[in-house]
């Protein structure tokens, strides 16, 4: 039974890692706490949700339309509300994002409306059996491995292309980066895209794993304190502060009173920051002007 | 090529330079010599873009560029190798290098561009694949010229490259100084050290409080009176008694 909820956990847990990354490659190149991420992690998953269930599109084109539509919408939350804002302060821009959030968050209930809606499954839940008798269905081995895949992906982007590179340069010294003829706020719009595409592949991942509902945005937050366990910076660190967020909400889903899952993530963010505050991976890193 | 036409720069309400200018011709080392707070480093950041001119022009190549921003002039050709080096630290030494090549896709040239960054300075060979921020003082100031000369810049600007170095790394640096100079490329050097810039300038400018005081080529610059007592401490204060001058009588 633990290893089961486990082994379900590490599921839950990968979608957490996917979307703290999200969270973290904005932060790290443009200082900005997106707070809209969780809520564009459930737009994608409406946006998926209406495409399955129109049924006009063959599933794998499903998938692309959705991925594609996420990266149009980080594309335009970028543009027309985060760029206005360069060279505001700082606070003023996180606030726009929270603000970003409740929209996205009101346009889906007009559109789909609030009551929860069941995600049509593509993926078969009859479960397959692993070693030890410990069982997983398809849909959460294919959960842990695409996320797990697309942190791999991206890890591998940021270390050995130019343009990765590019983006840890930006991240580490931004007017250093314009010195090198580096154009800053491409770079930036391109972090927003590949948030805005983590972000509809976790929601398309965990639309399955709950009800949709306009709502679903503030499971994404839970990826917050995945970030910040993992020291808020580094792809191996949000790895790891998902992994264990997921699994430990999941124990304890399983083993304590109901309604202590909820508060559960953020239950191990204070234990963890009390013990390490800078977090799992996090190195205390002057961030240089 | 360049040419700053009587540009003022405000920090907010303080005026830090009042109306400098300043002409660099193709093939010249131009030294800008001054005290903390003259405003050397302002005037090369209004020059990049990164602290814009409020009044006058700047001129590059014959274009007008008081109004782009740093990466654009960047990628007209204009490098600057920053104080306090600005480079990458957790970039490797040979990122931060592909980094300055950045607006480049030549791959061979560019391969031929590390070769000679790594010739010219043996140490960074060595660490190429560290991380930049593990290199010492002097190691971070040769990848900051090395990375700055990656983009084959039509003029690079130096910003007080002898600061935190010591004497022999100076004369290290300014000995490569030289030789960059030599081979070709035209620089705008900003510098305390008066003594070490004359021997390499080929013209040179003394600013005092966001004003040029004084210009010429080096032995004009260094039979002056002033330059000789307050940047060489020469003189013995046989001009005028320091103390009088301190005390506002000429």
């Amino acid at each position: 039974m633990l290893m089961q909820q486990v082994v379900s956990g590490l599921a839950l847990g990968s979608v957490y890692a996917l979307v703290a990354l999200g969270f973290i490659i904005i932060y790290k190149a443009t200082d900005v706490l997106n707070f809209a991420q969780g809520d564009m992690m459930m737009f994608g998953a409406y946006v998926n949700y209406a495409l399955l269930v129109s049924g006009v599109l063959p599933v794998p084109l499903v998938i692309l339309a959705t991925l594609v539509s996420g990266v149009i919408l980080g594309f335009l939350i970028e543009r027309a509300i985060v760029r206005p804002m360069l060279g505001k302060p700082l606070f003023a821009t996180v606030l726009v994002t929270m603000g970003v959030g409740i929209c996205l968050r009101a346009v889906a209930g007009t559109i789909w409306g609030h009551q929860y809606k069941a995600v049509p499954e593509i993926l078969s839940i009859t479960p397959i059996n692993l070693a030890f008798g410990l069982v997983i269905s398809p849909f959460h081995l294919t959960i842990i491995i695409v996320s797990l895949g697309l942190v791999a992906l991206l890890s591998l982007f940021f270390n050995f292309t130019r343009l990765g590179t590019a983006m840890r340069a930006v991240a580490r010294h931004q007017l250093a980066a314009f010195l090198m003829g580096i154009r800053v706020r491409r770079i930036f719009s391109i972090n927003w895209m590949i948030s805005g595409l983590i972000g509809a592949l976790g929601g398309m991942l965990i639309g399955p794993l709950t009800f949709l509902s306009p709502d679903l945005g503030f499971i994404g937050l839970n990826a917050f304190p995945a970030a910040i366990i993992g020291g808020f910076g580094s792809v191996p660190g949000a790895v790891v502060g998902g992994l264990i967020l997921g699994v430990s909400e999941n124990i304890a889903g399983g083993y304590l009173p109901e309604g202590v899952k909820n508060v559960f993530p953020w239950t191990v963010l204070i234990v963890v920051l009390m013990i390490r505050p800078e977090g799992f991976f996090g190195l205390y890193e002057e961030k240089k002007v | 090529m360049l040419r700053v036409e009587s540009i003022e720069t405000f920090y907010g309400k303080l005026k830090v330079l009042v109306g400098v200018s300043l002409e660099l011709k193709a093939g010249q080392l131009v030294a800008v010599i001054g005290a903390n707070g003259a405003g050397k480093s302002t005037l090369l950041r209004t020059i990049m873009g990164i602290t814009p001119a409020e009044y006058g022009t700047i001129e590059f190549l014959g274009r007008r560029i008081e109004e782009e921003d740093p990466d654009e002039i960047t990628r007209l050709g204009i490098s600057m190798v920053p104080e306090g080096r600005w480079i990458f630290t957790d970039l490797t030494v040979q990122e931060n290098l592909d980094m300055g090549a950045f607006t480049r896709s030549d791959r061979e040239g560019i391969r031929e561009d590390f070769e000679r960054v790594y010739s010219m300075f043996p140490a960074l060979r060595a660490r190429a694949r560290q991380r930049a921020g593990l290199l010492s003082g002097g190691e971070q100031q040769m990848l900051a010229i090395g990375r700055g000369l990656m983009s084959r810049p039509k003029l690079l600007m130096l910003d007080e490259p002898s600061l935190g170095l010591s004497p022999i790394l100076v004369r290290e640096i300014f000995r490569i100084i030289k030789s960059i100079h030599q081979q070709g490329t035209p620089i705008l050097l900003v510098e305390q050290n008066m003594a070490i810039s004359m021997t390499i300038a080929s013209y040179a400018y003394v600013m005092e409080t966001g004003r040029m005081r004084l210009s010429g080529v080096p032995e004009k610059i260094l039979a002056d009176e002033d330059v000789r007592e307050f940047y060489l401490g020469e003189g013995k204060g046989k001009y005028v008694s320091r103390k009088d001058r301190w005390k506002g009588k000429m």
